[in-house]
């Protein structure tokens, strides 16, 4: 189900929203985390109901072997425990988003023919996976309670983060969920949730959908771009990326705040950003922890010498590129943003500064530049529209028909929207702050309901949401 | 105010909007889906989400003898009341905008699913319309395959439905309105001031036309379809819609005036067919505010699509070939020197044709 969806907004959502507050009213706190959970896996099963297996072998496993490594008593191989735990959620991942890439790549080296599996990508198993090898660990480490399985469950499949994160982490949610306070309505938090909501709803429908057939069209089927189209293009991208991506986080936020639960904030204006290092602050915040937490610091993080911090670095943007998908566009895109970052590194170690607003603009281009390979279907093809971007396809002036808009002045309405894209995410301010700014007043109730109104009466379209596939 | 009362007057503004807008999409009816009994002087042109509003409608009760099947060139000419009248048979209109032959076959399963009785499908081709197109264009079908609950909130409920209304009830209170559609929504009303801007704007859709077209058209996929509907006592009869004489002209231009005779040779092989796609004396209509056959160059009228229907139904008057493959090459002559002799007479029109390819509008 998607949140963009009425069937999701005008069914779902209510009718989850009054049973769970009604149960909790009448005191049954158990039923009413049942019937979230419930309703959770109904959410995930409505996509594709094959799954939903997975999932909940998936979350009986890493229960299992939570309980089993928090358990001190026990006189057991706590490690072997461990990297077995680790290990499955691995597999699984690897099996599930990485197996027909394995088999591609060693019939291409070793000209075999073994055959693919064409699976199809179990929803969410990336930021599910994720969330579980963190729990794994940190039973092992000693820093989880003994959580009941209905609230481990609820922690796994709440719905609002499910699909596409943030990826939260058991610390920050059990003890929400543990919260009695957070089991009846809290008018604020409904009110700074709907807000949320609607702004993610905007930035979505109202915006990023409208970049989606101009990309969908100069990256996937127009076979050789010029130098005005590509870099329109990548542009559109960026935009889109951050429009979609960050609309669905601030709609998983106002979700969350529905139900009393706060969700960590995942963007907070990445294309402000005056480096590498802080892009990857502002940028999807919650993957960059786990990589720091579970990858980067377990390698040795900074602690082993320069040298062993450049790799470690460079190896975490490597595993974050890889996690992004089966393909070597991404692998490439982690390797750029592993170099990036060791070159930053390296160049703030000698007090290399630079003025704000050329910093911010460096690494804007560069992140614009490193989104081509992330978007294309393959090397050849990002390396061809890069080429596109230097010159070397030709500076023709865009030519409207050929890019599908069949209208006229359809290349005004996206440089307008490019425009509008490009003063919503450098002047104002993001969501979080504007949600910080929420009072019961005309003013904000008016933004509200526009936003809403206005978002849900655009939503016949079909657009699913870019983060869905990693 | 706090925010207990914030939320609530929020949420009861939110949900009035909402009654209201359905409440009013419901009684205007712009996509004439609902059968109320209210109807309305004039009403839009039933373009904007037709996908999800012909398929409700198709999915709706009802008997049916004939379908009719193709791109808009069929749905805005073809009268499925006129053809009923002529025939005694029921017809039922399910031409799609730019639907490509993959989509129209997935229409006609989804008609035969819901109306076994259907036992003919009159089938516009269009030259542009049967090649192969790769997967990444292709339409997403899913949106066919919308819930129940989805597919009447977004009937009732969108910009394009409350646009609808809104110019259904503007235009049917306007006295003496001159543009949009009559009452079945598809029959065009005509005078136009713009029209000469709506030939150009078709002009410049279609201006790479003949570079985009293949040589070898893939007919393959159709004859094996019309195999199967035949084996399963659905006859096709197969006709290919007439243009303005300005979109041979713009074919010509690219070099894709001969493989016009190429596609109906192979159409032919496959069955013969009924043919208004050619230089007739309907195509050739002066470009004017009063046209009454065409209102743009790819587009013709229900004047038209009468004379298409009476064709095909009574085989009567002179407009439309019986084509066969014995007789496609003589035709394509005699089509040949029709436009020659349209050009001579238009000479200032087919150089605007030719700036209009080379540089746009």
């Amino acid at each position: 189900m998607l949140f963009n969806s009425t069937d999701f907004l005008l069914f779902f959502l209510p009718i989850v929203f009054i049973v769970y507050f009604l149960l909790n009213k009448l005191k049954l706190i158990n039923m009413a985390t049942g019937w979230l959970v419930i309703a959770s896996l109904y959410f995930y099963a409505y996509w594709k109901i094959d799954y939903l297996p997975l999932i909940l072998i998936s979350m009986v496993l890493n229960y299992s072997l939570g309980c089993t490594l928090s358990n001190t008593k026990l006189k057991i191989n706590r490690k072997l425990v461990l990297l077995t735990g680790i290990g499955m959620n691995v597999l699984l991942l690897g099996y599930y988003k990485y197996y027909d890439f394995v088999i591609y790549n060693i019939n291409l080296l070793f000209k075999s023919e073994f055959n693919y599996m064409h699976i199809m990508l179990p929803l969410g198993i990336s930021f599910f996976t994720f969330q579980q090898i963190a729990y794994v660990v940190d039973s092992y480490k000693g820093l989880t309670k003994e959580y009941d399985f209905l609230t481990y469950s609820l922690f796994v499949t709440f719905f609002p983060q499910l699909i596409a994160g943030p990826i939260v982490h058991h610390k920050d949610m059990m003890p929400q969920f543990h919260n009695l306070r957070n089991r009846f309505i809290n008018h604020k938090n409904i009110s700074i949730g709907l807000f949320f909501l609607a702004v993610g709803l905007m930035k979505k429908v109202l915006i990023a959908d409208y970049f989606s057939p101009f990309v969908k069209e100069t990256f996937d089927v127009i076979p050789s771009l010029t130098f005005f189209e590509s870099w329109l293009a990548s542009f559109c991208y960026t935009f889109q990326l951050y429009f979609d991506f960050s609309g669905y986080c601030d709609m998983a936020v106002g979700l969350g705040y529905l139900f009393n639960i706060k969700l960590p904030q995942n963007f907070n204006s990445p294309y402000k950003a005056d480096s590498i290092q802080d892009f990857w602050r502002r940028w999807h915040i919650t993957l960059s922890k786990f990589l720091r937490d579970y990858i980067y610091i377990p390698l040795g993080g900074n602690r082993l010498g320069e040298l062993k911090t450049y790799r470690n670095l460079f190896l975490t943007f490597l595993i974050g590129g890889i996690w992004h998908g089966a393909n070597w566009t991404f692998i490439v895109w982690g390797i750029l943003h592993g170099i990036a970052s060791c070159i930053h590194r390296f160049y703030t170690k000698w007090n290399f500064k630079m003025h704000k607003a050329i910093a911010v603009f460096l690494t804007f281009g560069f992140i614009n530049l490193t989104w081509v390979f992330f978007r294309s279907n393959h090397i050849s093809r990002a390396i061809d529209i890069l080429k596109s971007m230097c010159g070397l396809n030709g500076f023709e002036p865009i030519i409207v028909n050929k890019l599908r808009f069949a209208f006229e002045n359809t290349d005004l309405k996206v440089s307008f929207f490019l425009l509008a894209g490009a003063i919503i995410l450098l002047i104002l301010p993001n969501t979080n702050e504007l949600a910080k700014k929420i009072k019961p007043n005309l003013l904000c109730g008016l933004i509200t309901f526009a936003l809403l109104v206005m978002s849900i009466l655009q939503m016949n379209k079909i657009s699913e949401f870019l983060y869905f596939q990693f | 105010m706090d925010y207990k009362s914030y939320n609530k007057k929020l949420l009861f503004s939110i949900i009035i909007t909402f009654l209201t807008l359905i409440t009013l999409n419901y009684l205007v009816n712009p996509f004439q889906i609902f059968n109320h009994g209210l109807k309305f002087k004039r009403y839009p042109e039933l373009k904007k989400q037709e996908r999800l509003t012909k398929t409700i409608y198709l999915e709706q009760p009802g008997k049916y003898d004939v379908l009719f099947i193709g791109t808009s060139r069929p749905d805005h000419s073809l009268d499925a009341q006129y053809y009923t009248e002529l025939s005694g048979k029921k017809a039922i209109n399910m031409c799609i905008e730019g639907a490509g032959f993959y989509e129209q076959k997935f229409i006609i399963k989804r008609a035969l699913k819901y109306h076994p009785e259907i036992k003919t499908v009159l089938l516009g081709v269009d030259f542009d319309s049967y090649y192969n197109i790769p997967d990444e264009e292709k339409l997403d079908l899913s949106q066919y395959n919308k819930n129940i609950l989805n597919k009447y909130t977004t009937a009732l409920l969108s910009y394009d439905a409350t646009g609808a209304s809104i110019i259904t009830i503007i235009k049917s209170l306007t006295p003496n309105c001159q543009k949009g559609f009559n009452a079945n929504g598809i029959k065009t009303l005509f005078h136009n001031d713009k029209i000469n801007i709506s030939f150009d704007t078709t002009i410049n859709q279609y201006k790479a036309s003949g570079i985009d077209f293949p040589s070898n058209p893939d007919l393959s996929q159709l004859s094996q379809f019309i195999k199967e509907l035949n084996s399963k006592g659905v006859e096709v009869i197969i006709f290919m819609p007439p243009v303005h004489a300005t979109m041979f002209e713009i074919l010509k231009q690219n070099g894709a005036w001969d493989r016009i005779r190429d596609f109906k040779l192979e159409l032919a092989k496959i069955q013969p067919f009924y043919d208004f796609y050619y230089p007739s004396e309907y195509s050739i209509e002066t470009i004017n505010p009063d046209m009454q056959y065409f209102f743009e160059s790819s587009h013709c009228t229900y004047i038209v699509g009468n004379k298409i229907i009476e064709k095909i139904i009574l085989n009567r008057g002179d407009f439309g070939e019986y084509a066969q493959t014995n007789n496609i090459n003589t035709n394509h002559k005699k089509h040949t020197k029709m436009l020659e002799s349209w050009e001579k007479e238009n000479l200032p029109l087919v150089e605007h044709i030719e700036k209009v390819r080379k540089e746009g509008l």
